[in-house]
């Protein structure tokens, strides 16, 4: 099934997972540079990755297509997220509501 | 702190190191941002293909195949690179290997032994195989070769006939009295049974890492 297949693409992350579903958010608003995808995750999430880490993240999504760098004559090349990046966000996203919804419920019944 | 930046390999850095150093001048410099970027650096070193796939792409002009050469065995850039990473997909994981070995030696001599009894002579030969099996993994996940895996499981011997000869050479030119070749011969028996004991410890603790990809080349 694609969105499974989807889904093991962030998982085979890693440590570097969850920056990867961060930045991947990030991107869902349109193309960012790494300071500015930092500050946005910041904002939204409240954690701030550091540098080696948030490279560590956008090296792999890029690799994998994920995610791609847009050309620019300045030396902070922004990202922006690719149809594949956002399937997978698409499909990492609703796996997560659905883990949600069911512990919603449970604690709700608890 | 954008020295740092050098901890990472060629590649990596060609593609990423001006944005990287673009995102360190934004921000203060701290003990954990460089902690944070020995970790990515260690991390690009071991998972070449993570950063390297796209700039192999980019050369060929084929961005938009990035996914399909993420397989493995696919990474690479270029011929120059390729070799120089062959080689440290040996002296890496050897030098982890080597720095284990000597650690553990190191903390072994401060402990309160006995250090004139047999046993404790031993010891650090027990450990030779946890070692070569820690230098033939690391090198396994460079996607070495079988003989680069042996090779970096080998580097404490490479090591240790290293030390004799700087020995050699310490004690004929440097030390007050004089190296005989009773000195010699007497360095030179440790140093050959370490060679063939060790050496067959380190293969022994590499082995188990070098056969699945023995298995995985033949048809």
């Amino acid at each position: 099934m694609a969105r499974r297949d989807d889904v093991a693409d962030l998982e085979e992350f890693g440590r570097f997972g969850e920056p990867a579903l961060l930045i991947l958010v990030s991107l869902a608003d349109g193309p960012r540079h790494g300071y500015a995808i930092t500050e946005d995750i910041a904002s939204f999430a409240g954690v701030r990755f550091g540098p080696g880490s948030l490279y560590g993240a956008i090296a792999r999504l890029e690799s994998r297509g994920l995610i791609e760098g847009l050309d620019t004559e300045d030396r902070r090349n922004p990202y922006q997220l690719t149809a594949v990046g956002a399937k997978a966000l698409r499909a990492r996203l609703a796996s997560m509501q659905s883990v949600a919804k069911v512990g919603q419920r449970r604690l709700a019944k608890a | 702190m954008t020295w740092l930046i050098r901890l990472y390999p060629p590649a990596w850095r060609r593609r990423y190191g001006a944005e990287l150093a673009e995102l360190l001048a934004a921000q203060p410099a701290s003990f954990r941002t460089a902690v944070d970027l020995v970790a990515g650096a260690v991390d690009a070193w071991l998972n070449p293909q993570s950063s390297t796939s796209v700039t192999a792409a980019n050369a060929k002009g084929a961005g938009a195949m990035v996914p399909k050469m993420l397989k493995p065995g696919s990474a690479g850039y270029g011929a120059n690179v390729a070799t120089a990473d062959d080689i440290k997909k040996v002296w890496l994981p050897g030098a982890a290997s080597c720095l284990s070995f000597f650690g553990f030696y190191w903390v072994l001599i401060w402990l309160p032994f006995d250090k004139t009894r047999f046993q404790f002579l031993a010891i650090p030969y027990l450990v030779l195989p946890f070692v070569g099996a820690l230098a033939a993994y690391w090198s396994r996940r460079m996607k070495g070769s079988v003989l680069e895996r042996i090779l970096s499981a080998l580097f404490p011997v490479f090591a240790f006939v290293a030390l004799f000869a700087a020995r050699v050479v310490y004690g004929l030119f440097f030390e007050g009295v004089p190296y005989t070749l009773r000195h010699f011969l007497a360095g030179i028996s440790v140093t050959l049974v370490f060679v063939v004991v060790g050496g067959l410890l380190l293969v022994l603790g590499a082995w188990p890492f070098c056969r699945p990809h023995l298995r995985g080349q033949l048809p």
